[in-house]
């Protein structure tokens, strides 16, 4: 009933009305997070850490129980990765895909499994830990049946999300975190429909498939999972879906199929028409998940995409639902915002989305702006190659996250601001407190523009660039650097061309791809990309010892940036004897000492050598 | 007929050079004797080499031969191979490898040569001509030879006299070249003796020298002739400028409007200069003129113009014009004939330079290293470094290692230049301090533990720290490099403030008898009195002091009989004594009142001495004061009688608006390629300049012809302040450019994709046009315009680049 008239009135309208001696005895929380998946604790843990007040809801009795029953054969496909080579912490968060983010080393997921691919139970255990270790407020056992909106013009946003459990318990918050995860199977609806068993529920055990002929609907992780599973002992699987397979390694997404495809067959087209002639003993639906939209009341106005795809709920870059502020939705149910391209939708990639929206929440509501580090222009390209090479956010949330660099006057010094979710560009300056108002650079990490794309041949010729002058041709992922003399507009931001992350720069840079993602080659990615720099703010940033710069300071009113700032303020960089010899070779030196004396002499032949030097002048008078 | 001549030197030169630089495809005619001697015309000479026709072996000089061809024919040489055979026996050819080659004119044999003496396309053009022009250069081996030729030529003609290394050299082709033009117009005389070089008075010896004798004006016999040496290299075309400079009248008089005089000085890119006179004072302006003009000689023409003779187009106080080929001319007032000089020498100077330089920028490759520290730091890579002697710290060693012991940490990037430059002088502090110091060194690579560096606030490399127990961890702000880390640790070997316990106590410390060892680092100390109760200006001072550690030495006294030291130095509480043990001075500062930063600067001028030897260290902390430079350059110490000038000076307060100071150039050479910057080249040391950084950028020289006393000094800087002197340069203002472009894969991109990104939406385009039309600078012109199939366009924008932006990169490098 209450349902039916929420639609024909305004439902804050309603609930003001019908529960205001409810709410006012209801708990109050500012964070309310709903679900104690990973993204759940991971916001929980930003929280906690941040001394918010907040409350995570779980109706389990226990963190992650998606992985208690999923994926059904239980291995996870999310890497873990345990020796990279490098002991850099943050480089080798890119070859662990399971690990949440938190000040404790401990709770890095390699102490809880050395499996490659490990087993969804190690997931549950370290999720438990972590909630336990980090001691966040999870209420447990509490499954929210209903949340809807109360208008406040007091509270943070204009309005409190009200939320009811099952026990018709009340709470209130001021901002609601959703991250619940895609929960409900997508169906599917033919004559015959009701045989079909789903991935689900369907049994994984290979002994009940003997002998079997079997289709799978699907061809997503899970259905290759389940065809694995089982292929040793049916007579055949067949698997069928709309679109072709993506293996991930071409698609570099890796919500795409991972598996070994060889052996199972794919009925490309109805020709051979198979399933006409001879029939399936089996048919099994892995068809993925959708958001379970049926909590929220109309009037948080939280929808799907469009009436065709609702396997995400809508929300802008920042993560902020478009139908009400406040309302954030995190981890795989914000994968609309990068479905497809990146790692939004898997926790190597939430991890980071959800602290950005954490960082968006404390500057917007507690005053504290987006973290940090100021540094002399000096600075500038060892800064970007620092991050480029370490940074695991830049790296998962390629396209998505992007560092920024903000310039402050007459470009002497500049801020680095980490990874802030590029689509937002426009609104830089409200969302973090800083501002742009003298130029910026993006940093991205990108694939190039025709790497991909199933079908494509990942390893066609030529397909990786080893000049620097090509770049911008690279194919791997490589850094992207942007540069505006100004923040551009929401309008060009939204009508940006439909390749480009961001819109036109005044100037981009692209580091060239390597391999081994290693960006620190002195030539190769260091000096371009000091060119590209020093272009766009039209300086000089060489490093100089402080020999030369004691010479730029007698004979130069005005001295290069790096002198400026490290040797007139008493920090030169001295040169080693060794060094000085490399220098004179690589003629960017010159030897003094040792010029002395053919320099000297050179001088005093000129002194000498012609007359009238040496003459007085009035001999000169005489002469002539 | 002189003019005719010139022109046929000029044409012969052409032929030369476009000879030289282009490698001869000519044949050798191969010939047998017989056929060979029949060709042979009288009155031409011929070079034939005489081989055997089947011997192999000898290409090597066939090919210089044959590069040889064109040059000689040039001269009118024709060249030959002739094939020795059995049927004609000649007496040229000798047995088996004993093979020559021979000089005839008409068909007498003019000089035979082995092989070996015409090891290259010079050395054949060289012998060649110096056999044929036998009679017209000298060959001499002693002074007396040279002045026996200089005295016959006296009042007669001109002479050239030239020293080559060798017979044979490039130089000695060039030499011989010149002789074949001018031959007969100069007596030219060649040498090889260094001894004879170095007896008329040459220096720098072991180069190549042409002198231009100018005999023929010498009437005495008694007298020298006056000669001009060729400074520029020792190529044909320079000497034949050269000549060609030395043969125009020594100074001509004009009545012209200086724009419209042109003589062959312009031609041959040299500078013309007009001493601008007028009839009251001509006779003396002339002589001036032709004075400047004999030291000008060969760098630019000098002329003598009447300002009366002109429509008044000349500005009343100038009294020089200087005019270059197109350039604008250049009006200017100039007292002192050598500075003078000195512009015009710079002009010619840093004109020829720049030519060089722009050919090199040409091939000026964006991917080559310009950065002096990344190059020498990547060239260095190899090196193996003492790394052992400093403990590697690790995430899970950090905290204990400096928990437990005194450490320096050092926190660097294994892929940041700048790091690994100090990595080396860090090393070598370690090296130092091996065995004798309690302060462990440490390092941690921030590559590989960024953690523990943002959780030590480390955000930026190289950074230095100091953890010592139960204080906060000091940051090293000192230069990078191993002394004045050396001396930051080693004065922090003792914790500050030093409590002072004692009047006598605090009186050794003054005397630097207390802690002695220290004195090595720091020639200042410091010592606070206080009184007991002054509590807050205790504590300013124990903030100062933090920001001064390893830097001076700080004590602190404050016990009840402090007022004996504040009666006996004059110090009323709170006071700041500081004391230069090794001068023996100590000098009281009052310091109620004064805040921390007050106090910092206090301690930190304290350190300043006030005739300071500069160095490359030094220099920062003299520069904050913001005055002018009055710098003394020698090459050594300086001696006794300067210092005593200017310290006297000093002291009758006649140098306060100044920062006087001095610069040995054993010990800091780099002060050489500031004297060249200011000079052009080096200047006769020592040398005491105004350098005015602050505020005009510019350079003064105290006259060279003056002794540095304290009478001329004081009269000298009161011109300077009259504004009487001129400068001998004037300091770049410009900025620091981007050295090269940077790749524009913006518009490789636009060229590569058919549509323009912005195209999409047209308000976008909108705004961009506007916002490059209103700044202008930055955006190349619109690259849309690119037809879509240039792929590659290498740099970005360049016209910007051709003008702007190359200067700073060209300084850099002329230095």
């Amino acid at each position: 009933m209450g349902l039916a008239a929420a639609r024909l009135v305004p439902a804050g309208l309603l609930l003001a009305l019908a529960l205001p001696s409810a709410l006012s005895a209801a708990p109050h929380r500012d964070y309310c997070v709903l679900g104690a998946g990973p993204a759940g604790l991971q916001m929980a843990a930003f929280l906690q850490r941040a001394g918010r007040d907040y409350a995570v809801f779980e109706r389990a009795s226990a963190p992650g129980s998606f992985f208690t029953r999923y994926p059904r054969h239980r291995k996870l496909i999310s890497i873990n990765k345990q020796y990279t080579g490098k002991a850099n912490a943050e480089f080798n968060l890119r070859h662990d895909w399971n690990s949440l983010l938190s000040h404790d080393p401990q709770l890095l997921f390699r102490h809880y499994s050395r499996a490659y691919f490990p087993d969804a139970g190690d997931m549950v255990r370290y999720l438990g830990d972590f909630a336990r270790r980090l001691g966040l407020h999870v209420l447990y056992n509490t499954t929210i049946t209903h949340v809807t909106l109360d208008k406040d013009p007091q509270a943070w946003n204009g309005h409190r999300f009200v939320l009811t459990d099952h026990k018709g318990q009340v709470y209130q918050c001021s901002v609601l975190l959703v991250a619940t995860g895609l929960s409900v199977p997508t169906l599917i609806d033919f004559p015959g429909s009701e045989h079909v068993e789903g991935y689900e529920s369907v049994s994984v055990d290979p002994e009940d498939f003997v002998g079997q002929s079997v289709l799978i609907l699907g061809r997503g992780n899970s259905a290759f999972e389940t065809a694995e599973n089982i292929m040793g002992v049916t007579n055949f699987i067949h698997m069928l879906s709309r679109s072709r397979v993506r293996l991930s390694w071409s698609t570099h997404y890796v919500g795409d199929v991972s598996w070994s495809a060889d052996s199972v067959r794919l009925p490309e087209d109805d020709s051979d028409n198979f399933a006409m002639r001879v029939g399936y003993d089996r048919v099994i639906r892995c068809l993925g998940w959708k958001f379970n939209f049926s909590i929220f009341d109309q009037s948080l106005r939280l929808s799907s995409e469009n009436e065709f795809n609702k396997k995400y709920p809508l929300i802008k870059a920042s993560y902020e639902s478009k139908g009400s502020r406040g309302l954030f939705v995190l981890g795989t149910a914000s994968h609309s915002v990068d479905y497809r391209k990146s790692a939004g939708g898997f926790i190597h990639g939430f991890r980071y989305t959800v602290r950005a929206v954490h960082r968006l929440l404390e500057h917007r509501h507690h005053g504290v702006t987006w973290p940090t580090t100021e540094h002399p222009i000096t600075q500038l390209t060892s800064s970007i190659i620092r991050r480029v090479n370490e940074a695991s956010g830049l790296y998962q949330m390629f396209s998505v996250l992007a560092d920024i660099i903000l310039l402050k006057e007459n470009a002497t010094t500049f801020e680095h601001l980490e990874e802030f979710p590029m689509q937002m560009l426009a609104q830089l300056e409200p969302l973090t407190g800083r501002t742009a108002q003298h130029g910026l650079f993006v940093i991205s990490m990108e694939y190039g523009k025709n790497f991909s794309g199933p079908g494509k041949d990942v390893f066609f010729y030529e397909r990786s660039v080893g000049h620097t002058e090509d770049a911008w041709l690279s194919n791997f992922l490589h850094p992207v650097i942007y540069y505006y003399k100004q923040l551009p507009t929401e309008q060009e931001v939204r009508f940006r061309s439909p390749h480009w992350p961001l819109p036109r720069p005044t100037a981009i840079h692209h580091i060239v791809e390597d391999f081994l993602t290693d960006w620190t080659a002195p030539v190769g990615h260091i000096l371009p990309l000091r060119r590209f720099l020093e272009n766009c703010l039209d300086t000089d940033l060489r490093n100089f010892y402080a020999e030369s710069c004691f010479r730029f300071a007698l004979t130069r009113q005005k001295l290069p940036p790096f002198c400026q700032q490290g040797y007139l303020q008493m920090q030169g960089l001295a040169i080693t004897e060794s060094l000085q010899q490399h220098g004179v070779e690589s003629k960017l030196l010159q030897n003094y000492a040792a010029a002395t004396e053919s320099s000297s002499q050179r001088t005093s032949d000129r002194a000498l050598a012609p007359g009238p030097r040496a003459q007085s002048l009035d001999s000169d008078k005489e002469e002539l | 007929m002189a003019s005719s001549f010139s022109v046929f030197s000029i044409e012969v030169f052409l032929v030369i050079l476009s000879c030289v630089s282009k490698s001869s495809e000519d044949s050798l005619p191969e010939l047998s004797p017989q056929k060979y001697f029949s060709t042979l015309q009288p009155g031409k000479a011929s070079l034939a080499y005489f081989c055997q026709a089947d011997s192999p072996g000898t290409s090597i000089f066939l090919e210089e031969l044959k590069e040889a061809i064109r040059p000689l024919q040039d001269y009118g040489i024709s060249v030959a191979k002739v094939n020795c055979i059995k049927e004609e026996i000649s007496r040229y050819c000798g047995k088996d490898d004993l093979m020559k080659a021979y000089l005839f004119r008409g068909n007498v044999l003019l000089r035979e040569f082995p092989t070996d003496t015409l090891f290259d396309v010079n050395a054949i053009v060289a012998h060649v001509l110096f056999a044929l022009l036998f009679n017209e250069v000298k060959y001499i081996t002693t002074l007396e030879d040279l002045q026996n030729i200089e005295n016959s030529m006296k009042g007669r003609a001109n002479m050239i006299f030239s020293y080559v290394r060798a017979i044979g050299t490039p130089e000695h082709r060039a030499v011989m070249e010149a002789a074949f033009v001018y031959g007969t117009t100069y007596q030219f005389a060649l040498t090889t003796e260094i001894a004879l070089l170095e007896s008329i008075g040459s220096e720098n010896i072991e180069r190549e020298h042409l002198y231009f004798f100018h005999c023929e004006i010498v009437l005495d016999l008694s007298q020298d002739c006056r000669r001009t040496l060729m400074e520029q290299p020792f190529t044909t075309l320079n000497i034949h400028v050269f000549v060609r400079t030395m043969k125009a009248p020594l100074l001509t008089e004009v009545a012209e409007d200086p724009q419209h005089v042109t003589t062959d000085h312009l031609q041959l890119g040299l500078p013309l200069l007009f001493i601008v006179s007028q009839q009251a004072t001509y006779d003396a302006d002339r002589r001036t003129a032709e004075w400047i003009a004999w030291r000008l000689l060969g760098k630019a023409g000098v002329l003598l113009i009447l300002r009366d003779s002109l429509e008044g187009n000349i500005p009343q106080r100038i009294n020089v014009i200087l005019k270059r080929a197109e350039q604008e001319m250049e009006y200017l007032v100039l007292d002192d004939i050598d500075s003078l000089i000195f512009h015009v020498e710079n002009n010619v100077k840093s004109e020829q330079m720049e030519e060089g330089e722009d050919e090199e920028m040409e091939s000026q490759d964006l991917d080559t290293q310009d950065d002096e520290v990344a190059e020498t730091v990547y060239r260095d890579r190899k090196k193996q470094l003492p790394l052992e002697l400093t403990v590697e710290l690790t995430e899970e060693t950090f905290d204990a290692t400096v928990m437990n012991s005194d450490s320096i940490v050092l926190f660097y990037a294994d892929w940041h230049a700048v790091s690994m430059a100090f990595l080396q002088s860090y090393v070598n502090v370690a090296v130092k301090l091996k065995g004798t110091s309690t302060m462990l060194l440490t390092r941690i690579n921030c590559a590989d533990w960024s953690n523990v560096c943002s959780k030590q606030n480390v955000t930026a490399f190289p950074a230095v720290k100091m953890y010592k127990e139960g204080e906060n961890p000091v940051s090293y702000a000192g230069m990078l490099g191993t002394e004045d880390l050396l001396k930051f640790i080693q004065l922090n070997r003792i914790s500050y403030p030093v409590n002072i316990a004692s009047i006598q106590e605090a009186e050794k410390y003054l005397s630097g008898k207390l802690y002695e060892d220290l004195f090595t680092y720091a020639s200042v100390s410091v010592l606070g009195l206080f009184s007991p109760a002054m509590t807050t200006a205790k504590e300013k001072f124990l903030e100062a002091r933090n920001y001064l550690k390893g830097h001076v030495i700080i004590g602190i006294y404050s016990e009840a009989d402090v007022w004996i030291l504040s009666s006996k130095y004059a110090a009323p509480l709170p006071a700041l004594l500081l004391a230069r043990p090794k001068e023996g001075k100590i000098e009281c500062i009052p310091l109620a009142g004064t805040h921390v930063h007050g106090i910092v600067q206090i301690m930190a001028r304290a350190v300043l001495e006030i005739f300071p030897e500069i160095t490359v260290e030094n220099l920062p902390a003299y520069l904050r004061l913001q005055k002018p430079l009055l710098i003394l350059f020698s090459n050594g110490s300086i001696s006794h009688q300067y210092r005593k000038a200017i310290l006297t000076l000093v002291k009758q307060k006649q140098l306060d608006s100044l920062t006087p100071c001095w610069l040995n150039l054993k010990n800091t050479p780099v002060g050489r390629g500031v004297l060249k910057s200011y000079f052009g080249s080096l200047p006769p040391l020592p040398q005491l300049l105004l350098v005015n950084v602050y505020s005009g950028g510019q350079v003064f020289a105290f006259p060279s012809d003056q002794s540095i006393t304290e009478y001329n000094l004081v009269s000298w800087l009161k011109n300077l302040e009259a504004g009487l002197e001129n400068p001998i340069k004037n300091l770049s203002a410009q900025e620091w450019k981007p050295p090269l472009p940077a790749y524009d894969f913006l518009s490789m991109m636009d060229a590569a994709e058919p549509q323009h990104p912005t195209k999409k939406v047209p308000t976008c385009v909108k705004e961009t046009d506007k916002q490059e039309s209103e700044k202008g600078e930055q955006e190349p012109e619109p690259t849309r315009k690119e037809p879509v199939q240039t792929l590659r366009i290498k740099h970005w924008n360049r016209n910007y680049w051709s003008k702007e932006a190359e200067k700073p990169f060209r300084h850099e490098k002329e230095l």
